[in-house]
């Protein structure tokens, strides 16, 4: 995601990661970025310990509720949902270059 | 007896070389004119000619099948079934594409079973799967390296307005997005209504793997 931050905020748009983690695990989770690619996440990492925004999008993982499934959304100026992707459990992970390409069709 | 022998045996090599010069002249068209009657004094030498012969016949009939099934096992299938994400029912006539880079677009509909299926697809590493239902929302994804064989799609397609999805599925495309308000790793509070009427949010839900 880091590597297409600048990219995203050029296309007129936020990141914000949510997870469960508090706020020292997400430090962790930073710095193990930093090691294994070099990379510093400037975004914000938002901490969701007690799932609540992650239940409102129904976002909960249904093979392990405690956490979320990975998901994107696209939300507009108005609050509007313009566009979702669901990461696909057979590793069909969402590429943050496909974001970008996203937002400037929106 | 053992002229007679001889005499067989000679009478065999010329049976075998006029074969020979038939095989030949049937075979090719240009190379079929090799000097017809210096065979009639065949001794030694045409023996190793006439046994060296016969793979040469076979030869134009192989060889070309081998390249063709190696050319079929190098294309590929794909193929898929298309449920709706709710009722989990087969969805019919659903429109498939295949493109490339290229932009060529293969184009096909499910089957009364909700399946689809593309033959004979070149290897390549980029190709998109569009499938596109009025009732529900468009599915678009990349089918990742194709080198041959079948690559099978079992998909899910999301009704364009349900109440409530099943739990982990979201929420749909065209909802109101749920406000929040949480703290980021720095402790500082962000929440969706700050960027109301300013700019876009891209919300991403992970652990880790930013």
């Amino acid at each position: 995601m880091q590597e297409n931050y600048a990219a995203i905020q050029a296309a007129g748009a936020e990141l914000l990661g949510i997870s469960v983690d508090n706020a020292a695990q997400a430090k962790n989770a930073i710095a193990k970025v930093k090691r294994q690619r070099g990379v510093d996440i400037e975004f914000p990492l938002l901490s969701d310990p007690e799932l609540k925004t992650i239940e409102a999008y129904n976002a909960r993982d249904p093979l392990n509720r405690r956490i979320a499934r990975p998901m994107t959304y696209i939300i507009d100026e108005d609050g509007m949902i313009r566009w979702k992707f669901l990461d696909v459990r057979n590793g069909n992970r969402l590429k943050s270059d496909r974001i970008v390409a996203e937002l400037k069709s929106l | 007896m053992v002229i007679r022998d001889k005499l067989n045996t000679i009478q065999l090599l010329l049976a075998l070389a006029a074969i020979l010069m038939l095989c030949v002249g049937c075979g090719t068209d240009e190379e079929s004119i090799v000097e017809p009657d210096t065979t009639v004094e065949p001794d030694p030498t045409m023996e190793t000619d006439a046994s060296a012969a016969e793979p040469v016949v076979v030869a134009p009939i192989d060889v070309p099948k081998e390249e063709v099934e190696k050319v079929e096992n190098a294309l590929a299938t794909v193929r898929g079934l298309v449920l709706d994400q709710v009722t989990k029912k087969p969805l019919i006539n659903v429109r498939v594409q295949l493109a490339n880079e290229a932009g060529v677009v293969l184009e096909t509909l499910t089957t009364a079973l909700g399946v689809f299926e593309f033959e004979g697809i070149t290897p390549n590493p980029k190709l998109t799967l569009t499938i596109e239902s009025d009732e529900h929302e468009k599915l678009e994804l990349p089918v990742g390296p194709v080198e041959g064989g079948t690559v099978q799609f079992d998909l899910q397609l999301t009704p364009l307005n349900p109440d409530q999805l099943p739990e982990g599925d979201g929420l749909i495309v065209g909802a109101k997005a749920p406000d929040f308000n949480l703290s980021d790793s720095d402790g500082e509070m962000i929440a969706l209504a700050d960027y109301a009427g300013k700019q876009k949010v891209v919300l991403v839900f992970d652990r880790g793997e930013w």
